[in-house]
């Protein structure tokens, strides 16, 4: 842990405004809370609201693992598990069962989750109905209002145009039979993870400020039609690393005459697999 | 029994207003309004820009509330509720159930982003209809209604002429069955003889729906041909009601007389 | 010696006309006047113009507001006193038992001429498809070609647009009609087809009250005549 920074970075009076935002999340779940987002050493668009809500609840017995896209090795995923092996002096992991903290961009690992880990979620836009209704004051009454028939009318404009509903990555959901809620960038495939996760899910939003959260074992659902339910992605071909059939693969280009393989998008759990294997 | 009831429901205005005042600052927009609307009536509101009618018709609709007075309206059981007194997401769904909004420009009225159908369609996503199929079907069946080609129903609104636009406003506020229906000036700015097709798609479709509808014009030939009764205000006060063809052809106050005579014969 | 039931009856009707923008005079047009129609009665209008005799009409119909009286219309077995009857009272009985036929055709624009002529009947509550039975009944009766019925009356000529007007005047079998001029642009054929439907109306047991410029039509129609004479006007 380097001298000079608090612990995790942030200042206590900032943590503990953060950890009330993180409480009033928790009690009322999908409903985005208001909180005051500080400025990073990292630019937004880079999980700022993810590292934020993580240094509030991030203690030092904590392990953390941070993946993007799914893998631990990216860039963005290396840098912030430093930036915390730095300010917190934590350990870290890229083993999903190992983790007490699994801060996440775009992906929720294969490897089923447990009570008493908590993922985070880095969250650019957390409006759901910011595309349909531009106006906050309009958004806040829906919300409160739980008025979400225009979140239905993208759905109904997506099986119009493209005869299915076209959305694949974050997929609206209703959290708690309640309100409407962005899951972030997640692809549809991993939306029914977020329903009954023993896992508290905590989501954070640097630039919009806004942080908001599925408690465990809360009822989420993907918004539908009953002629149009609501389906995950699959695959003819299994990963061409680990033989999974029902990970999220990923196309990869191996070469420049079209030439290309699916792989896990889960670093971690394609890497577990085939040590089992060997 | 089942004929008395029906009388009797009919008995019972559906919307009664009550000493309504309304005003901006120093402004008064409406002053002591009182009326009843009963189902199936069409009233239309007239008078010179700045009279109030918008305000009215704003504060008729639940888009404004008024300073004074009450906006008392019957619902399909028989009771009777003031409109700000209920809480707002009850108020919400009456206006896209029981009541629509014909907004003299379609840009207030319509999502100009997403297609025909889905425009159409909304309010009744909005009261539960999760079925894409059927969402579609009645869609369909009220483009047809008001005279839009269906096959345009996956079409964005914006590729649509004036008047069409204007009747797809109409249709996306038929769809849930409305008892009530608010216009602004409806057949404003359309070339007149779209005016036409649409004053008589608004004749049949009140009659045939029995709706009661209040128009805010100020076109008195489109009052004279739609409307039962007409209201006239000057200054944010009604100064006359009536039938709409005794105000037109005998009016009383010196005003709604001032009006009648200064428009060409009609 | 008439047993026939009163369907109009009026008493010491007073009309008269405040003109606001016109220098604030009072027009009184009709004072004190009593008038009574039975079934089966056509009772022409006589009296020179100005004399009022459209505005009695008028009154009639509640077109125009008295400014005092009575008049009362027999609807559904009950007298209504139109001067004082709520405005859903009046076009209920506007609706089902009193029948207006002006000079000019007024009517909402594209709408087919079979339509406009079947539209009354409709508002009555009879299926469309009967209304229009009716309605091609009397425009064949009133010789209106079947190619025309399809389009709108509105460029037809003045005969053929007032004879489509008297269409729709009777496409309800009111039992009170007011007739204001109904055949001033029509030749003397056309004139007789009218008085058909007039007589049918007295013989179906109609009290009619008619305006008609044309003396031989009325003598022709009218089963008695009623005199309005113009009054003293003054100021108020």
């Amino acid at each position: 842990m380097t001298a000079g920074y608090n612990f995790a970075y942030l200042d206590e009076q900032t943590k503990r405004m953060i950890r009330r935002a993180i409480l009033k999340a928790v009690a009322i779940p999908g409903y985005q809370v208001p909180f005051g987002s500080r400025e990073m050493p990292l630019p937004y668009g880079w999980g700022t609201g993810g590292i934020q809500v993580t240094a509030s609840i991030i203690g030092s017995d904590d392990v953390l693992k941070v993946i993007d896209q799914g893998a631990d090795d990216t860039t963005n995923a290396i840098s912030i598990r430093r930036f915390f092996a730095k300010t917190a002096g934590v350990a870290t992991t890229t083993r999903t069962a190992d983790a007490t903290i699994i801060q996440t961009r775009h992906r929720i690992p294969e490897t089923p989750l447990r009570a008493g880990q908590i993922v985070v979620f880095q969250v650019p836009i957390p409006e759901p109905l910011r595309w349909l209704e531009p106006r906050e004051s309009e958004t806040r009454q829906m919300h409160a209002y739980a008025d979400y028939a225009i979140m239905h009318v993208k759905l109904y404009e997506d099986i119009a145009r493209y005869g299915h509903i076209a959305t694949t990555y974050d997929y609206p959901v209703i959290v708690n039979e309640r309100y409407l809620m962005r899951p972030s960038p997640i692809p549809k495939f991993d939306n029914p993870k977020l329903d009954m996760n023993p896992a508290l899910m905590l989501f954070g939003a640097g630039r919009e400020k806004r942080i908001y959260a599925v408690p465990p074992y809360t009822i989420v659902k993907s918004l539908d039609f009953e002629d149009h339910p609501f389906s995950i992605e699959t695959w003819d071909t299994s990963c061409a690393l680990c033989g999974a059939t029902n990970a999220f693969l990923d196309e990869v280009i191996t070469d420049d005459h079209g030439g290309k393989m699916f792989v896990c998008s889960d670093s971690d759990h394609c890497a577990e697999r085939k040590e089992k294997a060997a | 029994m089942n004929a008395i009831s029906k009388i009797a429901a009919n008995d019972l205005p559906l919307l009664s207003v009550r000493q309504l005042d309304k005003s901006f600052g120093a402004r008064t927009a409406c002053r002591n309004i009182n009326f009843d609307l009963w189902p199936g009536e069409v009233l239309a509101v007239v008078g010179e820009s700045g009279a109030g009618k918008s305000t009215l018709l704003r504060c008729l609709c639940g888009d404004q509330q008024p300073d004074l007075g009450q906006v008392l309206f019957t619902r399909r059981d028989g009771s009777i509720s003031d409109l700000y007194d209920i809480p707002e997401p009850e108020r919400r769904i009456l206006m896209r159930t029981d009541w629509g909004i014909i907004h003299q420009n379609p840009r207030d009225g319509l999502r100009f982003g997403v297609s025909a159908g889905a425009n159409v369609g909304e309010r009744l996503m909005a009261i539960g209809a999760r079925n894409y199929a059927e969402i579609r079907r009645t869609a369909a069946i009220w483009l047809e209604r008001l005279e839009i080609d269906v096959a345009r129903m996956d079409e964005l609104p914006f590729t649509f002429s004036g008047g069409m636009q204007q009747r797809l406003q109409i249709a996306r506020n038929l769809v849930t069955q409305p008892r009530l229906v608010f216009m602004d000036e409806p057949t404003g700015g359309l070339d007149v003889s779209v005016q036409a097709k649409l004053l008589d798609l608004l004749r049949s479709l009140v009659g045939e729906l029995g709706l009661a509808a209040v128009i805010v014009t100020h076109d008195l030939a489109v009052a004279r041909l739609l409307a039962d009764r007409l209201m006239v205000m000057q200054g944010g006060a009604v100064v006359e009601l009536g039938l709409t063809d005794q105000v037109l052809d005998d009016p009383q106050h010196p005003y709604s007389q001032l009006l009648v005579s200064s428009v060409l014969q009609i | 010696m008439n047993t026939a039931p009163v369907l109009i009856d009026v008493h010491k009707l007073e009309k008269s006309f405040h003109l606001h923008t016109q220098g604030d005079v009072t027009l009184t047009v009709l004072r004190g006047l009593d008038f009574r129609v039975t079934a089966g009665e056509c009772v022409v209008l006589s009296g020179p113009s100005g004399a009022g005799k459209s505005t009695l009409l008028r009154c009639l119909y509640g077109n125009y507001l008295a400014r005092s009286g009575q008049i009362l219309v027999r609807h559904d077995g009950t007298m209504i006193d139109i001067a004082t009857a709520h405005h859903r009272t009046i076009l209920d009985v506007r609706r089902r038992t009193l029948g207006y036929v002006s000079q000019f055709l007024r009517v909402v624009p594209r709408v087919t001429t079979l339509n406009v002529v079947a539209e009354p009947l409709v508002h009555t509550g009879t299926p469309v498809e009967s209304a229009r039975a009716k309605a091609a009944g009397l425009l064949t009766r009133l010789g209106i070609p079947e190619r025309l019925w399809h389009v709108a009356p509105q460029t037809f000529s003045g005969g053929e647009q007032q004879r489509v007007n008297i269409a729709r005047g009777f496409a309800v079998d009111y039992p009170v009609l007011l007739l204001d001029e109904p055949t001033s642009a029509l030749d003397p054929e056309n004139r007789q087809r009218v008085a058909g439907l007039i007589e049918d109306a007295k013989n179906r047991g109609a009290a009619v009250v008619g305006i008609f410029h044309d003396h031989d039509f009325g003598s022709m129609v009218g089963t008695r005549w009623f005199d309005v004479q113009p009054i003293a006007k003054a100021a108020a």
